[in-house]
């Protein structure tokens, strides 16, 4: 479980192994280790004692702060083992066939998930909304039709850049798609990302929901003992995890895309911005959304488990990857 | 695994030490002497250890059992409920 702290004036501390968080001097709850898998700090002006740091690292629990956006500013943890060797492949991996085969089968699996979100969108509007059921079919298949193109994609000719684009024009036909749906319930002028900051609910929604996303998988990627700077199908840059971005990417629909669509047909995103801004009570209320999918169990290569172990073995089966121990399989649901 | 711990220990100052011990291995009360919850079989193996350490060499005495899902569907609670301790801050 997450213990997430989004309230001023709340102050964690421990006593005797159990984490207890209080607000002036009142006990607010009591939690043993054992149960918390990542303290989350969504708020200013909560403090933590450093008896509690101390505790947490012995028993490997991160704590994650987030800025009000949403961006993932740091991660305090018990330092992990060194993993010289892998580091080393990693960067060797980052030019050649190994990574380029990694870089395309985060594109499938993006892909992949977009025709699957479509489909069941689809699917769901067959009696109410026939039209608009078609149109989703058909966006599916175009999409399906990119995923086939990047199949054949060779590493010599260009093949990032050829990566690249076919990977925005399977989002302008997904996002299409998104737009046609959602306009019935909600105003979506589709997607926007956050330097071009949207005003919508549903864009800032998911721009929250995202950056939340990329702290979860930073917590993983590092834990595997990767260098989350060195990606392969996003470039290196020194301001933006490249790797986490890449492992993001087959996580993305299923886990935020759906929550937020799902609020959205449930009208609970009236309301949520103000001033351009999330409401403190409506960041609670996504990131409550988000966890619960994280915690839902799903089959994905024969094992039942919650998303957020299937994020974690999925970064891990990138470091068996870069090692030459086992093939890479894009999260597909 | 479900577990449950149940214990009668006359001495203030060690019943209070069990029922941290107990709290810190992710068990909840559900009654003044009696904490239960689904935890691991390593962790209930040391928490066994820790108690085990406890009660050495005293006339008190603790019992831990171990209940199956299927038995424990069969679970009935009568009177009014154990306060539970479920925060909104654990998601």
């Amino acid at each position: 479980m997450r213990l997430v702290v989004n309230e001023p004036g709340l102050f964690l501390g421990t006593r005797g192994g159990v984490i207890t968080v209080s607000k002036r001097r009142e006990k607010r709850l009591e939690v043993p280790v054992a149960k918390v898998d990542m303290v989350v700090v969504l708020t200013r002006g909560a403090s933590f004692s450093s008896a509690l740091v101390r505790l947490l690292s012995k028993h490997n629990v991160p704590i994650v702060f987030y800025s009000p956006l949403g961006l993932p500013l740091s991660v305090c943890r018990g330092l992990t083992a060194g993993s010289v060797a892998l580091r080393k492949r990693q960067y060797e991996a980052q030019s050649g066939e190994t990574g380029f085969m990694l870089a395309k089968l985060f594109a499938e699996g993006k892909m992949l998930n977009q025709t699957s979100l479509l489909y069941s969108m689809a699917r769901n509007r067959e009696v109410s909304d026939q039209p608009l059921a078609k149109h989703l079919h058909e966006a599916c298949r175009l999409v399906r039709d990119v995923v086939r193109r990047v199949r054949e994609v060779g590493l010599d000719n260009g093949g990032r850049e050829e990566l690249v684009r076919l990977e925005a024009e399977a989002a302008k036909i997904y996002w299409d798609g998104v737009k046609q749906a959602l306009s019935k319930v909600i105003e979506f002028p589709g997607r926007r990302k956050r330097f071009e900051n949207p005003s919508d609910p549903v864009n800032i929604s998911l721009n929250y929901l995202y950056s939340v996303l990329a702290g979860e998988c930073l917590v993983d990627v590092e834990a595997c003992g990767l260098d989350p700077y060195a990606g392969f199908l996003h470039a290196d840059s020194p301001r933006r995890p490249a790797l986490v971005m890449d492992l993001m990417e087959e996580f993305r629909q299923q886990v935020v895309d759906r929550v937020v669509f799902r609020l959205a047909f449930e009208r609970k995103l009236d309301g949520v911005v103000e001033a351009g801004r999330l409401k403190r009570e409506a960041r609670m209320m996504l990131y409550r959304a988000f966890a619960e999918r994280l915690n839902t169990s799903v089959t994905f290569l024969n094992r039942s488990l919650a998303i957020s172990e299937h994020m974690l073995l999925q970064a891990r089966r990138v470091a068996e990857h870069i090692m030459g121990r086992c093939e890479y399989t894009p999260f597909v649901l | 695994m479900f577990t449950l711990v149940i214990y009668d220990i006359s001495d203030d100052d060690l019943r209070a030490r069990v029922a941290q011990a107990c709290k810190r291995f992710g068990l909840v009360r559900v009654q003044r002497s009696a904490f239960s919850g689904r935890i691991p079989s390593s962790l209930r193996r040391e928490l066994i250890s820790v108690l085990s350490k406890m009660v050495e060499g005293t006339e008190d005495n603790i019992q831990v059992y171990v209940v199956c899902e299927p038995d424990m569907s069969l679970r009935v609670e009568l009177g009014k409920p154990f306060k539970g301790e479920e925060s909104d801050m654990l998601v």
